[in-house]
Parts: C-alpha cells; structure tokens; sequence
C-alpha cells in the first residue's frame, strides 16, 4: 500500500516538473533535443519547478499526515489540520507582512511572518487548552485561537489602504504554491520535518486510543504528552505549511478518509500513507491549476476546495445508502 | 516611505542606464501600470510583454495599443521565456514572483501606487529612466503639466463638494490619484472632509448630511447612470436626486500614470462647471 | 508471584467522595470479585487499581514497589485492563483489535513478531473469537464484540487483569466460559479483579468477594460473610435466595427491600 503510493507521489512529481505555462520545451531539453535557450531552461526547472514540485509534495505531506494525526486522536473523520488553531494564526502572520509592508522590503518576511503566527498561535492554545488531556478542551482552545485568528485577518483587510492592498491579502489567502522558490523551501522545511517526526511517532497511541482513552492509558500511553506531541507537530509543521502557501484546505480531510479502509482502519498505519497521499494529492492539483486555467493561474486553495465539497457530497450519499 | 522607494527607483534606474550601454530592448512588464508607461513610452520593437489586463478595455485605457505584444498573466516561468533585460513591477504584485525574479537576477523596478500628481510625474520618470526613454518620459509629463496648469488655472469662487460612491460605499481620500484630480478639479472632498485619508468606506449618512452638489461614479458612461440610480436609489436620498450632478469617470482614467489622467480631469471640470451653473437659480 | 494491594485509597471527583479509605490487596491465583450496588465506586477503584485514574490519598503498590516509581510501560506490561462498555472506535480487523494487547510489550517500529500472533491467537482461542478473524470488528454483535476486547486484554499475558464488567451482554454460555477462563488464568499464575453484577457468577467462580458500598469497603473475605442477608439488605436493598446446586452455590435476587 505504501509503495503504491510513494510511486503515484514519484510519478506525480516528475509529471509536475514538466507542467507548465510557458510551455517551455523541458522534454525536448531532456531528451537531448536541439533547444533555442538551454540556459533559461534550465533555470525554470531548476529554480521554478524544481522548488515547486518540492513544496507541493511537502505540503501535502504535511496536511495529510496533520489530517491523519487529528482524526485519530480525536477519534473523529471529520477533523482537519486547521482545527488546532495554527493554520489561521499562521494566515494570520503572514497577512500582517503584507499588511504592514514588510514583504515589500524583505521577501521571506511572508513565509517568516506566517511561521511566527503559528507559533504565537500555538502557545496560546496550549495556554487556554491548559495540561491535562482532554480532546474537548483542546479542540474548544483551537477554535478561540482561530476565531481570534480569523478575526485580526478580517481586520487587516478592512483596514487595508487601497483596493490593491487588500486584493494583495485575499488572493494569499486563497492559496497557491506559484513561484516559490528554494528559499520557500528552506524557510519552512525545518520545521515541517520536525512536526512530521514527533506525529509519526504517534502511530502506536492513536491504534491504543480506538479502545478508548483509559485502556489506552492501561497500555503505557501517557496521554498528556500525546496530545502535547500532536499540539507541537501540529502546530509546527501546518504552520510552516501555511506560512509559505497560504491556506489549502481539504486535502487534511479528504487524504486520511479515502485511504482509511485501505490500511484496515488502523490510525497508526494511517499516518504514513496520508503523508504520501496528501502529497499525491497535492502534486495532482498543483498540476491541475497550471492544466486548466487558460487565463490567470486559478489558485491551488480555490481548486482543493471545489474538489473537497463535492467530496462531502459523495460521503452524504453513500453514508444515506449504507443507513437505508 | 514613498519618497524613499521613489529614489529608490531612480538610483536603480540611474544605475541600469549607465551600466548597459543601449537601453533595454526586452522590456516584460507584470504589472498594468508598468503595462501602461511601456506601451506609452518605449518603442513597440523593445517590448517584449505587458499583462492581459493591458489588452482588456475595462482595466485599460489604451487597450488598442496592446494588440499584438504578446500577453503574460504574470508568472515568472512565463517572464523567463520572453529572456527579459527589464522588469517592470508593482508594489502590489505577487511578492514570490517578484522574489524569485530578483533572486535569479533580472533587473526589476517595482512602480508604487501614485497618491498624487508628483508621485505621477516621479512614476513616469523612474519608469522612463528605465526603459531609456527619458526624453519621451519629459516629452508625456510636459503635455500632462500644461493641461493641468490649464484646469488649474480655472478659479471659481466657491469649490463645489464632490463625493465618489463605490461599492460597499468605497470612497478615495486625499492620498490617493483620484482624490489628488478630484480637489485639482476645484472640487471639495466629500472623504477629506469625512477624514478619509487613503481609501476608505463613507456612511450613506454621510452622502445625506452633506448633501454633495456632484456625485462621481467609477464606470462607463452608458453604466453611470444606472449606478447612480441604484446609489440614489435609497429614501433617505430621494430628494438629491434631483439636484445632485452625476459624473462617470472609467477607473482605467486614473488608476496609473499617464496621460489619461488628463481625460479624467477634463470629466471632472466639465462637471464642476455644470454643478457651478445649477448652483446659480 | 505477583501482588497488587491498594491502602486507604481515597477518589474525590467533582467535589464528592467517590470512594473512602478503601484497602484491596490481589495475588497471584486469586480472582477477587468486586461487588456493589450502582456509584459504589466500583469502577473507580478498579480505575486506581489500573494506575489510569490518580487516588488522592492511600498508597498502591505493586509486587511490593510503590507504583509511581514504575516506568509506565512496565506497568503495562503486567497489568492490564479491561474498561466496561466494550467501546472500539474504528472498524478495525478483530485480530488487529486483539493485537492491541501487545502493544505494551512491542518497541516503537518494530513489527508484531512471531511470537505476539501467538499470544494473539491463543487468546482468540480462550474467548471463542478465531472464527471472526479477517472480519471487522464492527460488523459483530455486542457481545462479540465483548469478547473480542477481552481477548485483548488478554493477549498481552498480564500478570494481573483488572476487568469491568467483561461479562456484561454476553449470552449465558459465554458468560460461564469467560468466567471459567479468569479462573485458569489465575490457576496459571495471574492474579484477577473482576467487577461483577451478576452474583451467582461471582460466588461460583471468585476465590474472594469485596463489597463496596458508598465508597466504603463494607465487607471482605468468603460469600457468606459477604453476602449475608444483612449485607444484601443494607448494600443493595434486597433479598436474594441463597443455595447449593449439583453445580455449585447460587444467589438469585428474588425481592426488593
């Protein structure tokens, strides 16, 4: 199950290496053929595709394994990366770079921004959320924080200077990977990999938890720290996550239900394959939005979303099917 | 801030002229004003690309004048293809574009939003300094100069109070273009009046306490009318709409620099004089 | 030989005294039936006994060593426990439920070895669930599905099995077979705290009973000193027909009082 998946991701990747606007005759560069300008050539794949193929499969990696990770623990389908409050507060930081100008002066002030966000985002709703380990409390912190969150962002835009400005902060929002570059990469990346450690240990708790929360405890899990580790690696790397691309949503709910049966309905297995389909998943829909758009490049997050709902739809009609 | 980025812009356009011999000959611009001062200034050979929304007559003024230069939507892989010599950006345009354009070392001026009629000329300047088209960039603020000095040497008593109703009642203030050829007209404000600095949101209740003698829409002038209708459209308003003077002026006008600034200005001063002759019984 | 023994154990939850300086001592080949009316705190002693629930007060400890002082996992492994209500979230395969049991004895990214599946199997076997193996534990009934978490908790071959209610909902047969199965498991070593509502399984199948009632530990030792008509009075208000059959003692409520 697993290699099938790291193979559709690996084929998704080289397929998005060759997609693109310009139409640039990368083949023809590979396959040795005669080319106008190898140079410049080179530097779209090197610096423009390369970089993007990356983050779209980082990316989703991320919010497939956050996806994954939230649905097992709070032993719910319908939990999404967002839920903990890090996504908007990283919206949110990277809102106020554009905001107050400071990605104008100093590009990775965004991506930074965002990751700052996340973090302040984070000790708030382990703040509010408090120790212990309730799911309830934890899930009630995110929503203050990302209600709070959303609201400062909704602020920033009405207070926006000029109609530029604010279309500036909307179209962020909406989502997209388009012309990052490495330095994306390196900004976000470390924290990424070390959300994406401390929730891939997590596989053994969250199988323990489908029993219930005191059997689990029976079996040696320490609840506390499990849902500090799924806070931090949460928080860390949706966070990061965010800050470079902005918010894409559905790819955290929709990756780890569509594979769930495929793994057994087990939570702990379901962590690394919703890693690798959230990055499929993604890699595909990036290709998509270069693929379908004649004019402006339709933003990735406006894309994820018209798959998502009708994906809602779906789970409604064959839910009604299975009750009847 | 401005002034900084302006100068800013000079030295880089200082710079680019005295370090390649000939001036640019791939001029890409990602941006509509950028779109805009090429087609205006440079010579069609040297232009390599401008934005679709440069073709697209309602965001353009000079629409025509974009046939046939090849169109971008904006993408750096799309800006690499054409092998640019200069970039021509916005402050406003997608900050990751304009990164990896920088970082990969093509040389791009990013034109700020005008907030008034100096920043225009400064826009024009940095922008002509760039394309190597200084004389033509003289040539296009002369004309610009002239036509202003001739409205603003139309003095009348009395400035009439003018107020621009948008969507979700949007309204420029002082610092911006439009409201910097709005008071250049001989009009008042209705935003400055309002405290309305840049952009800015303005009550309906506003519009009726001040009962403003001209009302500026931003749109075509077959849509005005109905806009107007559907602004004054509300009870509170109802006997305005007799005697308020509605003016269209196109948001291409005076959304960049350039000469059509000069066309909204002459809407707005054949509206100052006809409220000033409905003012008089 | 292992030993469990709770002193003084005190739970306050919600401002109210859930159980009140309750001792309860376990060792190897007993299985101690822990009986009382509904709030007695029943559940929740076993809860402390299981180290998942914190007493206030009193002390735990198990083979002698105070429980804090026990690394978590090695509790784990020699302990285990069986919650009531016999709840499993997810769809799962009935051996991949079962296999939870070994989680305690399995280092982080290692694969179930050999030897769990054996563990696995055999306790599939003692509770009569082989039969289901490859289905998934939500197509079963609720008393398979019972039986299928007590396999689990079996699995992981503890040295002392603290469960509640696992007899609730199943049909008679199964009742007696997983009574019978406490029974062995004790006979080979374990040591067994079963809570119990049923009390003619209780005196048939418990080498010792323990009475809780309002929190109180109101009588210990043999089922006659447990359960006499006064007990049964006072603690659960009712009175019951006591006797001998060809197959052992009973005790069947008959009146409320």
């Amino acid at each position: 199950m697993l290699a099938l998946l790291a193979l559709l991701s690996g084929c998704l990747f080289v397929a998005s290496l060759f997609v693109g606007r310009s139409a640039a005759p990368l083949l023809d560069l590979f396959m040795g053929g005669d080319v106008h300008d190898p140079h410049t050539l080179w530097l779209i794949f090197n610096e423009i595709r390369l970089p993007r193929a990356l983050l779209a499969t980082v990316v989703g990696a991320t919010l497939g394994l956050a996806g994954a990770a939230l649905q097992g623990y709070l032993r719910n389908p319908l939990a999404e990366p967002g839920l903990v409050g890090a996504s908007s507060a990283a919206a949110f930081g990277a809102v106020l770079m554009l905001y107050t100008g400071a990605s104008a002066w100093f590009p990775m002030a965004l991506p930074l921004g965002g990751i700052a966000g996340a973090i302040v985002g984070l000790a708030l709703v382990t703040l509010l959320a408090g120790g212990g380990s309730g799911a309830l409390t934890l899930i009630l912190a995110g929503v203050a924080v990302n209600t709070f969150a959303a609201a400062l962002t909704s602020l920033a835009l009405n207070l926006a200077t000029s109609p530029y400005a604010a279309l500036e902060i909307v179209f962020w929002l909406l989502g997209s990977l388009a012309d990052r570059s490495f330095e994306h990469l390196r900004v976000a990346l470390p924290f990424m990999v070390v959300g994406w450690l401390l929730l891939l240990r997590l596989g053994r708790a969250l199988d323990a938890l489908t029993i219930g929360e005191e059997a689990a405890s029976s079996l040696g899990v320490h609840l506390p720290r499990l849902r500090l580790s799924l806070l931090l690696g949460v928080g860390l790397s949706v966070g990061a996550a965010v800050a470079v691309s902005g918010a894409i949503g559905f790819i955290g709910l929709v990756v780890p239900h569509l594979l769930r049966p495929l793994v057994g309905h087990r939570p702990g297995a379901l962590l690394p394959a919703s890693a690798l389909g959230g990055a499929a998943l993604t890699l595909a829909a990036d290709i998509g939005v270069r693929l379908l758009s004649p004019g402006p490049e339709l933003k990735l997050g406006v894309l994820t979303a018209l798959i998502g709902s009708p994906f809602f739809l779906y789970l409604l009609v064959s839910m009604r099917k299975t009750t009847q | 801030m401005l002034r900084m980025l302006t100068l800013a812009g000079f030295l880089l356009a200082g710079l680019l002229g005295t370090a390649s011999a000939a001036p640019p000959q791939r001029i890409v611009s990602i941006n509509i004003c950028g779109d805009l001062l090429a087609l205006s200034l440079a010579p069609r050979a040297r232009i390599a690309s401008v934005t679709f929304l440069a073709a697209d007559a309602l965001m353009s003024p000079i629409a025509k004048a974009a046939d046939g230069v090849p169109l971008n939507y904006g993408k750096a892989e799309e800006v690499l293809a054409f092998e640019p010599d200069l970039v021509l950006a916005g402050r406003y345009t997608t900050r990751a574009t304009v990164a990896l354009l920088e970082r990969l070392g093509y040389p791009v001026i990013e034109l700020d939003i005008a907030e008034s009629l100096d920043d225009v000329r400064a826009q024009i300047r940095v922008a002509a300094a760039a394309m190597g088209v200084v004389a033509a960039g003289e040539g296009m603020i002369a004309t610009l100069d002239a036509r202003i000095e001739a409205v603003a040497a139309e003095q009348h008593e009395s400035r009439p109070l003018a107020a621009v109703y948008g969507p979700n009642g949007f309204t420029p203030g002082p610092r911006t273009l439009s409201g910097s050829l709005i008071e250049l007209a001989g009009f008042e404000n209705l935003a400055a009046r309002a405290g309305i600095r840049y952009w800015g949101h303005l009550p309906l209740e506003s519009l009726l306490l001040a009962r403003p003698d001209v009302l500026i829409v931003e749109a075509e002038e077959d849509l005005a009318s109905a806009l107007a209708s559907q602004i004054l459209a509300h009870p509170a308003l109802l006997d305005l709409r007799d005697r308020i003077t509605v003016v269209a002026v196109p948001r291409p006008l005076w959304s960049c620099p350039g000469p059509w600034i000069v066309d909204a200005l002459d809407k707005l001063a054949a509206a100052r004089t006809a409220a000033h002759q409905r003012s008089r019984p | 030989m292992s030993t469990l023994a709770a002193t003084a154990i005190g739970v306050s939850l919600g401002g109210r005294r859930v159980l009140d300086r309750v001792d309860l001592a376990v060792a190897s080949g007993e299985v101690i039936g822990l009986l009382g009316p509904n709030g007695a705190g029943k559940s929740t002693l076993l809860r402390v006994l299981a180290s998942v629930l914190k007493s206030h007060s009193g002390e735990l400890r198990l083979d002698g060593q105070p429980v804090h002082r026990i690394p978590r996992m090695e509790l784990a492994k020699r302990i285990a426990y069986l919650p009531q209500g016999a709840e499993c979230h997810w769809p799962m395969a009935v051996e991949q439920v079962v296999a939870l049991g070994r989680l305690a004895h399995r280092q982080s990214w290692k694969p179930m070895s050999q030897h769990d599946w054996d563990c696995v199997a055999a306790a599939m076997a003692t509770t009569d669930v082989e039969q289901f193996r490859g289905r998934s534990i939500g197509a079963l009934s609720m008393g398979e599905r019972a039986r299928v978490l007590v396999a689990r908790a079996v699995a992981g071959e503890p040295r002392i099995l603290l469960a509640d209610e696992p007899v609730a909902g199943l049909d008679p047969a199964h009742q007696l077979e997983v009574m019978a199965m406490l029974e062995r498991m004790a006979a080979e070593g374990a040591a067994v705290v079963v809570v119990l509502h049923d009390l003619t399984l209780a005196v048939r199948h418990c080498s010792r009973l323990a009475l809780l009632g309002a929190g109180r530990l109101v009588a210990s030792g043999d089922a006659d000193t447990v359960l006499s008509t006064e007990h049964l009075r006072d603690c659960f208000g009712i009175r019951a027909l006591s006797g001998e059959s060809a197959d052992g003692r009973f005790v069947i409520p008959v009146a409320r009082i």
